[in-house]
């Protein structure tokens, strides 16, 4: 799993080098700094007091030059891994989000948005750090810690050993036992966020439902009990990150006392001069600095561990409409033909569609009404490979829909429906997804095909007029003609409209049949609705009956 | 365009970073260079010098890490204007003392020329006067967006009216303890909620100790017997989130059987025949017809053909209520 997280993010491996190679300069500067100054004064200072003469310029600018490469260097790491970090977000989102669009809605079904939002914000989140918390850390140890052993080498093998001992312990040894211990409880913490995500979302959303219902205590106290619950497990996990803390602490004051006694001997005979000693003490307590971040890159590791399983779990999930391997080319004439569809949504489920035939002439409009939950939705589901149907054929302009793609065979709808989505930002905006090269007069004119444009223009910030969420600031009548001036824009042949006066009064449900019919001209349309008034618009009308006789036939001839 | 953008802001954020840096080394090289010399000549000793030698990094050391915590302050800075915007917003006001509702049932609840705005400038509902009684059943028609959801809402005590009074049995609703007046009312609502769960979790959300039996009873009165019975582990069938795999107007049914579940005295269901075919609609005005012979019934509706048979129909024009039929 990480070595396949690893692949994906090894296609930025340059910048990614860079940043390693210019932390581990950091690093050996740092260190160096230190060890120089205490042989540079210890040297003066027996000089001072008689002892050989040194010259001095050399190791002073050799100071300064640290000092600089390491204030320098620092900065330019920063820079390099963060801009390295937005190169392997953006990388991330990018295949990610290729591998959801698939899917939706039908394979994310399963998932709770909560859930799922959660997982994709925290887990990619999690992922993006892999390289700054763990690959940086690791890597530049990697390189920093031989290099110091060998120098240690020339002058103590002991200490040399002990340093790297010790620093394997501190570094390796007592992180990895800590992530060993926390595994089973980060796990579970990581459960426990999303569970507790969830349950705020059923909370906010249905507020004042709950207060009047009583119920809000109750899940109140079973949001309450998930914060707590995860709020333990972050105690007892700190409680562990604290211990593993005091553990490298005390393993690091023990290779310095075990340094120190194992450089005794030789300063006592004299192969090891008194600045020399100076300068291994303080470059072996400077080389504690490189196994400062490995904890935390152990922790990082086991997070993006358990993120990217979460994520690959996601990504690998089959898509439940599955994309021809040699799409054919877009219909073109766009009359609809659906012969014995079969359709259910769960296998352990009884079908939804049980061979229902229909066909629509091209340019023609077809009402389908029935009793509520006998699959009248389930047809546009079908139609727009939102979910898969399990028999039958369904051509468009004699191109079977199977053979098309996803995106052409939804890019031959607009689709206007009982609550059409609109996003919280202004009018123009949510005009413009439909088709984002319209200018003003296209915008203007689609609002007045949709009869909308009058009271646009009474609105004080006319097209920049917010919208709200899911279109609140606007009356249910003006949200779904903005939906219908969006279908005009689009100009696809084919409408799908689902219940579009749904929740309208007689006045505005005339006003956008109005704006329909004349959205209708030239287009096929298949139109789901209960309401006379509605399937007035239709030129033959499929009634799906109660029970499960979903056969009929639709011929324009036949019905006049 | 947008990592270049935010590498530059970050450029110059890691500037202070850089300082801070900058100093810490500096110190180190400085006290080093400065402190062999002194030894050099003579002008210290060596353990004092040593010892200041190993403070120098120490004494920055908090310096650097309070550059690194910058970040999280920020973060935490914008979190929190959100939180006490939010902290900040002020309880509507509930006048104290709080008295318990009286035991005896809700007979009667009125609005009292009831003016309501969300906003100042934009009033919605306008002197509106109506009184609901036990045993009536009422609906409420009117344009799209002329205020009759706001109207329930108002008459369930889910907002407070700008002027005019909202009274219960007489009494002014906000002298009562909420928690006692939502017991007596149940609500559907236009767009309802499903939590996520099996269906009988939803269903005893609001009644945790309702029987097996009972669940039925109300699935079975709200017309969803049916369709719950043909789902593969009936009522233990886990919904997805917000009843994912199920129509629009099974979730309407499934949200009224938990509204029946209710012992209340006052039923206000906004819209319940929305997506719904006549046969359902139908049933729908039936159960209220039935609820009406004991309980107060409000129904908001749009199609004249849910409002066959009840006691009044009033419609909301312009902000104000005029009665339709009585």
């Amino acid at each position: 799993m990480m070595r396949r997280l690893l692949t994906l993010l090894a296609a930025e491996w340059r910048p990614q080098a860079a940043g390693v190679a210019l932390s581990a300069a950091v690093t050996l500067a740092n260190v160096a700094l230190l060890g120089l100054s205490g042989w540079f004064i210890a040297a003066m200072a027996l000089c001072g007091h008689g002892g050989p003469r040194i010259e001095y310029f050399a190791p002073a600018a050799a100071i300064r030059g640290f000092a600089i490469l390491r204030t320098v260097g620092r900065y330019g790491e920063r820079v390099t891994t963060h801009d390295t970090t937005l190169r392997l977000l953006a990388r991330l989102r990018v295949w990610l989000y290729e591998r959801l669009e698939p899917l939706a809605p039908a394979g994310l079904a399963r998932y709770q948005s909560g859930d799922l939002l959660a997982r994709l914000r925290a887990d990619i989140d999690s992922l993006e750090g892999v390289y700054l918390r763990v690959v940086l850390p690791v890597g530049s140890a990697l390189l920093v810690i031989p290099a110091l052993a060998l120098f240690l080498l020339r002058f103590s093998a002991a200490t040399a050993f002990i340093d790297l001992a010790g620093l394997a312990l501190a570094g390796l040894g007592v992180p990895w036992l800590l992530v060993q211990v926390a595994r089973r409880p980060d796990h579970q913490l990581s459960r426990q966020r999303g569970a507790y995500a969830a349950i705020l979302i059923d909370l906010t959303q249905g507020y004042a439902e709950w207060l009047v219902d009583g119920a809000l205590a109750r899940l109140s106290a079973r949001a309450e009990a998930q914060a707590m619950a995860a709020q333990a497990q972050e105690r007892h996990l700190a409680w562990w990150g604290a211990l593993g803390g005091a553990a490298n602490t005390l393993v690091l004051g023990v290779m310095i006392v075990g340094m120190l006694l194992a450089v005794s001997g030789p300063v006592d005979r004299g192969t090891l001069d008194g600045p020399e000693l100076v300068m291994i003490v303080l470059l072996v307590l400077g080389s504690i600095e490189t196994v400062a971040s490995l904890p935390a890159a152990f922790k990082a590791y086991a997070e993006t561990q358990s993120a990217a399983g979460r994520i690959f779990e996601i990504a690998d999930a089959k898509p439940l409409v599955a994309e021809p391997a040699l799409p054919a080319a877009a219909p073109q004439r766009y009359d609809i033909d659906v012969r014995s569809l079969v359709m259910r949504y769960a296998p352990d489920q009884p079908p939804v569609l049980a061979g229902l035939t229909f066909s629509v002439p091209q340019g023609a409009c077809l009402g389908i009404t029935g009793p509520s939950g006998i699959g009248k939705t389930s047809i546009l589901n079908v139609l727009q490979r939102f979910w898969p149907f399990e028999s039958g054929t369904v051509e468009i302009g004699g191109v079977p829909l199977a053979r098309l793609n996803g995106d052409s065979a939804r890019a031959l709808y607009a689709v206007v429906s009982q609550s059409p989505y609109l996003f919280n930002t202004s009018i123009r905006e949510n005009l413009l997804l439909a088709c984002p090269r319209a200018d003003e007069p296209r915008l203007w004119q689609a609002l007045e095909n949709a009869a909308l444009a009058a009271e646009v223009r009474t609105m004080p910030s006319g097209l920049d007029t917010r919208v709200g969420e899911h279109g609140t600031a606007l009356s249910g009548g003006q949200g779904r003609r903005l939906a219908i001036a969006r279908a005009f824009l689009k100009d696809a042949p084919i409408l799908l409209l689902d219940e579009p006066t749904e929740g309208l009064d007689a006045p505005t449900e005339r006003t956008v049949l109005a704006a329909l019919s004349r959205l209708r001209q030239g287009r096929t349309a298949l139109l789901i609705s209960h309401r006379p008034a509605a399937l007035s618009l239709a030129d033959d009308i499929l009634a799906l009956p109660e029970g499960f006789a979903r056969q009929a036939h639709f011929n324009r001839e036949q019905s006049g | 365009m947008s990592r270049l953008s935010v590498m530059a802001v970050l450029r110059v954020a890691f500037l202070s970073a850089l300082v801070l840096e900058f100093f810490a080394t500096l110190s180190i090289a400085m006290v080093a260079v400065y402190i062999g010399f002194r030894l050099y000549y003579g002008g210290m000793n060596f353990l004092p010098g040593f010892f200041v030698l190993l403070l120098a990094p120490e004494f920055y050391r908090p310096l650097r890490a309070m550059g690194a915590q910058h970040h999280a302050r920020m973060e935490a800075l914008a979190v929190a204007e959100d939180v006490t915007r939010l902290l900040d917003t002020p309880e509507p006001a509930i006048l104290t003392p709080c008295r318990p509702l009286a035991a005896n049932p809700v007979r009667e609840i009125s609005l009292d020329e009831v003016s309501f705005a969300y906003q100042p400038e934009q009033t919605i509902l306008r002197d509106v006067t109506l009184c609901l009684r036990c045993g009536e059943r009422v609906a409420l028609t009117g344009p799209t967006g002329s205020g009759k959801t706001t109207l329930a809402r108002l008459l369930l005590g889910l907002e407070q009216p700008t002027s005019g009074q909202m009274r219960v049995n007489g009494v002014d609703l906000r002298t009562l303890d909420p928690a006692g007046w939502f017991k007596r009312v149940a609500w559907l609502p236009q767009s309802p909620t499903l939590c996520a769960g099996s269906i009988a979790e939803i269903l005893r959300l609001a009644q945790p100790e309702a029987s097996d039996d009972e669940l039925q009873e109300a699935l079975r009165r709200a017309g969803a017997a049916d369709f719950v019975a043909h789902l593969p582990q009936g009522l233990n069938t886990r919904l997805g989130d917000h009843g994912a795999g199920l129509s629009g107007g099974q979730i309407r049914r499934l949200a009224l059987a938990r509204t029946l579940l209710k012992p209340a005295d006052v039923f206000v269901f906004d819209e319940p025949e929305a997506s719904l075919d006549a046969g359902l609609v139908a049933h729908i005005n039936a159960l209220s017809a039935d609820l009406a012979r004991e309980h107060a019934v409000l129904v908001i509706a749009h199609q004249p053909e849910a409002v066959v048979g009840f006691d009044r129909v009033v419609a909301l024009e312009d902000g104000g209520l005029r009665l339709c039929s009585a």
